[in-house]
């Protein structure tokens, strides 16, 4: 069934690649029906999954050591392998209108759907790997062939970027690999280096790290981002923002945190440090656009510092709510940057300053719009609240009044979005898109989910937090971060 | 009987270059493509069935072939095979064709010895017939161009040869020892101020036939000038049949004391300058194939960090080496004959990586096959260099040699600077000129932009080969290489 995980996207790939030339809107239902297959199969999944150890999955069947093809799905895979079914789903709706070569850009969608969902399944060390590699081929070209003006700079960017960080993570997981007996994670716990000395653990720590650092991204590694994301094209941007920057907290938490053990104790302040700083810095450069998928771009550098900053704090609650801020983050990211495209799909510009009066012209947008921007902002009740708020008050039994500077990201983020929302929707009514149309059916059909995916982990965030905690509360225990 | 068991596939690969000769001289050059053909497939199926048998065949007290050898021996001629067929459009037309590709399995029975070689005579006789045919293959474009790249190559060469002669010399000479290499390796004593000298040169002499930095000038010009098909084999077979001798020679002549820390020195120095000169230098090509020369010195460098690490651990941790080397020739053969595929859908490309513009739309599925063999060149996962570069480098991260291994991980992220702006180009970049052909030349475009068939239906199946590769180790944990790879001794 995990095997079905991914293998049904790709399966829907190939279908939708080859079936799909001659006819467009043969692509579109074979690609929809795709990631609704591989949606179901996701469900079915994590319904068989139970126990703290989860599901174990091998091919072809045999012992331990027997396969590199490995999965498992525990709590903590479970949240994250949900999202990128649902996402899958929204992006195929997001790009439903794409008009260049519609089966292709559809199939490589289904591909990197495949691909991350591996990520997050894999329980093998050569298996991650070879997953975590996989999932930037499709996002090239997705970013190279569909996206905007400065596509080929970005494609370039984001392979160069992702790829050396992930060439010393190989490094860290050949450490890994050579010294230990089993190269399969622990069952619901994660990679292991059994024996390993503890100079030796920090090393590989760092190594790791800096795989999965880009890919979240740190700030200072960050750079890449806005190019890819403001570039990628609708559906790409959800992908990349959605569960894209996820894998790099899951192999925190997965690989990089279980390896170090107690040494991670080292690597705690400047996590923090990261974590705060990219907090401030990407809302203080969100606050300083005028492009608006330039500003959500940025956002995400804001919203994945917690994340970071989660991580460093490393207690069972602050992992807890880094994987909160992740999922939340997944969803509100993935509907602003929806949103934002499906604006430029009728204007064909990002600029604020040419908006306004959006509220009069396309109200269904612009309500849709100010929901998501309240979501980002943390506003009790949608998802984005729980999560940044028990990291910062982790981070404050932690390091004291210093989490203030991280609170002050709150405010900021408040300041960022309501300005965007104040710049588009209201003021003066911008008189060139006085006879755009609003929102159709089919685009409600994606936003609308999202909408409600956020309302629910917003009012429910132990659906997260619950799933997650015997693993994270493990993880705590191994590198000494409480009870 | 086991001893003629060594020079079967030897001999059939002889035996169709000779009748493929014979048919082109009465003027029948296709019959003579496919004779020749056929005989390095009845080569390569023949070492690979001797390979399947598992035990090792000696012959003549000259030959040693275990299994794993086989294995290179028949991909050897595997690769000689591909570059015929997947020349077989172009070296039709050519006047020399025929005799291009009987000297590449003349090229080719030689290579294909070489792995196996024991006897130092034989591996001099062996190493110069592969360079002798190499020269010839480079001056078979006829071209003024091609002719100077030639002459280089012979000089560079001849050199290389004079201290490959010297080395052994030495050994032989000063030590008393026999002809074998087991011979040579029980007189080497601890201490022997000859011997590390003879190390050194043979080292010069190996690095001068496989295009290592400061080697390898002679590389790019006789790549970019010689014809595609013929440069497929060139950079592929003769590469990995001088590698397999290097591997096995090396751990075997020169082990323990006194070559531990200067064998490291040199090796690591060696492999670490390829790696960072081939990269570096493959960014600034225009040049497609000039592109592909400087990878293969870069890609020289990440065998030699193999080397180094067999130095360390000993012989029988060869896998990883030897798996580097076949993908990696494997890979390169197809994406050098790519380039006979290119010319051939587009008259008018002028050789340039910026020329491939839109190649990703004109022929979807040649320049997806290119972009699988340019992905495993760099070491992306779910190829077959992945795994090479991964045992690879992996060995030296557990033998303390990490540093080797992050200039080696680095420099595959530099690579994709110039393969993935390969892949740029065919896929992202719009052709400069369009494809629209002028009113009077109309017709020959036209005729000129006819699908190389062979050609691409030949870098599509070497694309196969290296996905099987990089997917079937996810499930049988390698087992597939080990078992053909191994070196029983």
């Amino acid at each position: 069934m995990l095997s079905a995980v991914v293998l049904v996207p790709l399966a829907g790939a190939v279908l939708v690649a080859l079936a799909g030339r001659g006819s467009a809107g043969l692509a579109r239902v074979l690609a929809l029906a795709s990631s609704l297959a591989a949606m179901a199969v996701t469900g079915v999944a994590l319904a068989g999954m139970s126990g703290a150890q989860g599901l174990v999955e091998r091919l072809p069947a045999g012992g331990e050591g027997a396969t590199w093809w490995v999965l498992s799905l525990d709590g903590l895979a479970a949240p994250l392998v949900a999202l990128t079914a649902f996402l899958g789903v929204i992006s195929i709706l997001a790009s439903w209108r794409i008009e260049r070569s519609p089966a292709a850009h559809l199939a490589l969608l289904l591909a990197l759907q495949a691909a991350v969902a591996g990520v997050f399944l894999a329980a093998h060390v050569l298996l991650f790997y070879v997953f975590w590699e996989a999932v930037l081929i499709p996002m090239y070209f997705l970013i190279g062939l569909w996206g905007h003006e400065d596509r080929r700079h970005a494609a370039m960017k984001f392979f160069i970027y992702t790829f050396a960080g992930s060439a010393l993570m190989l490094v860290g997981l050949m450490m890994v690999a050579f010294s230990s007996a089993s190269l399969e994670f622990v069952p619901g716990f994660g990679l292991t280096a059994g024996g390993m000395a503890d100079e030796m653990r920090a090393t590989v720590f760092w190594l790791l790290a800096a795989g999965f650092l880009v890919k979240i991204p740190v700030m200072g590694l960050h750079t890449w981002l806005p190019d890819a994301h403001v570039e990628a094209p609708t559906a790409g941007s959800i992908m990349l923002a959605g569960v894209l920057l996820k894998m790099g907290g899951y192999g925190m938490i997965r690989l990089a945190m279980p390896v170090a053990g107690e040494a991670f104790a080292s690597a705690q302040p400047v996590l923090v440090a990261l974590g705060i700083g990219g907090i401030i810095y990407g809302a203080l450069v969100a606050l300083a656009q005028s492009d608006l998928k330039r500003l959500v771009a940025y956002s995400s550098v804001s919203h994945m510092g917690f994340v970071v900053l989660a991580l460093g704090v490393g207690t069972p609650l602050a992992l807890g709510a880094a994987m909160l801020v992740m999922v939340s983050h997944g969803l509100v990211a993935g509907m602003l940057f929806l949103l934002v495209g499906l604006l430029y799909d009728r204007t064909h510009t990002r600029e604020m300053d040419r908006f306004g009066g959006l509220g009069r012209t396309l109200p269904g947008w612009a309500t849709a719009f100010t929901f998501a921007a309240l979501a980002s902002l943390g506003l009790p009740g949608l998802s984005g609240f729980p999560g940044e708020l028990v990291t910062v008050l982790e981070t404050f039994g932690s390091i004291g009044w210093w989490a203030a500077v991280a609170a002050a990201g709150v405010v900021l983020a408040a300041a960022y979005n309501l300005v965007a929302v104040r710049r588009v929707n209201h003021g003066p009514v911008a008189q060139e898109w006085a006879g755009t149309s609003d929102l159709r059916a089919g685009e409600w059909a994606a936003v609308a989910p999202l909408a409600a995916g956020i309302v629910a982990l917003g009012v429910w965030p132990a659906l997260v937090v619950d799933a997650a905690g015997p693993v994270v509360r493990a993880l705590a225990a191994t590198i000494g971060g409480g009870s | 009987m086991s001893d003629w068991m060594v020079l079967l596939p030897t001999g059939l690969v002889l035996a169709g270059a000779v009748l493929g000769l014979t048919l082109d001289a009465g003027e029948r050059r296709r019959a003579a493509l496919v004779v020749i053909a056929a005989g390095l497939a009845a080569g390569a199926t023949a070492a690979f069935v001797l390979a399947a048998r598992d035990t090792a065949v000696l012959g003549f007290d000259a030959f040693g072939f275990v299994p794993a050898l086989w294995m290179i021996a028949g991909l050897v001629h595997a690769l000689a095979a591909v570059a015929v067929l997947g020349g077989y459009r172009a070296l039709s037309a050519a006047p020399n064709g025929g005799q291009m590709a009987a000297l590449a399995a003349l090229s080719a029975a030689a290579a294909g010895l070489l792995p196996g070689v024991v006897d130092i005579v034989a591996l001099v006789i062996l190493l110069e017939a592969v360079a002798l045919t190499g020269y010839a293959l480079v001056a078979g474009a006829r071209g003024r161009r091609s002719d100077e790249a030639a002459m280089k190559y012979f000089i560079q060469g001849a050199v290389a040869t004079g201290l490959l002669v010297y080395a052994l010399a030495v050994l032989y000479g000063t030590l008393g020892s026999g002809l074998s290499l087991p011979d040579i390796a029980r007189a080497v004593g601890p201490g022997d101020r000859a011997a590390l000298t003879a190390f050194a040169l043979l080292l010069a002499a190996f690095a001068f036939k496989l295009g290592a930095f400061p080697f390898h000038s002679w590389a790019p010009d006789a790549y970019e000038t010689a014809p595609p098909s013929m440069a497929s084999f060139l950079a592929s077979g003769p590469k990995l049949a001088v590698l397999a001798i290097a591997f096995i020679m090396f751990p075997v002549v020169f082990s323990g004391e006194p070559f531990d820390g200067p064998a490291l020195w040199m090796l690591g120095a060696l492999a670490v300058a390829s790696i960072v000169f081939g990269n570096l230098g493959g960014l600034k090509q225009t040049s497609y194939a000039r592109m592909l020369a400087y990878s293969g010195i870069a890609q020289v460098g990440y065998a030699l960090v193999g080397l180094t690490v067999m130095h360390l651990v000993g012989l029988p941790n060869s896998v990883p080496v030897y798996l580097l080397g076949s993908m990696y020739a494997v890979a390169a053969a197809g994406a050098f004959l790519a380039a006979q595929a290119f010319r051939a859908s587009d008259p008018a490309w002028d050789g340039t990586i910026a020329g491939l513009a839109g190649a990703g739309k004109r022929r979807p599925l040649l320049a997806a096959a290119v972009t699988v063999c340019l992905l495993s060149l760099t070491g992306i996962p779910l190829t077959g260099g992945f795994w090479g570069k991964f045992l690879v480098f992996g060995g030296a991260v557990t033998t303390g040699t990490a540093w080797l291994a992050v200039v080696g991980v680095l420099g595959s992220v530099v690579s994709f600077g110039y393969y993935g702006g390969a892949i740029r180009a065919m896929y992202l970049d719009e052709p400069r000129v369009p494809p629209v052909p002028a009113a009077g030349a109309g017709e020959a475009t036209a005729e000129g932009a006819v699908a190389d068939r062979t050609a691409e239906a030949a870098v599509v199946a070497v694309a196969l080969v290296v996905v099987a590769a990089g997917v079937l180790p996810l499930f049988d944990g390698l087992r597939f290489f080990t078992r053909f790879l191994a070196l029983p001794f």
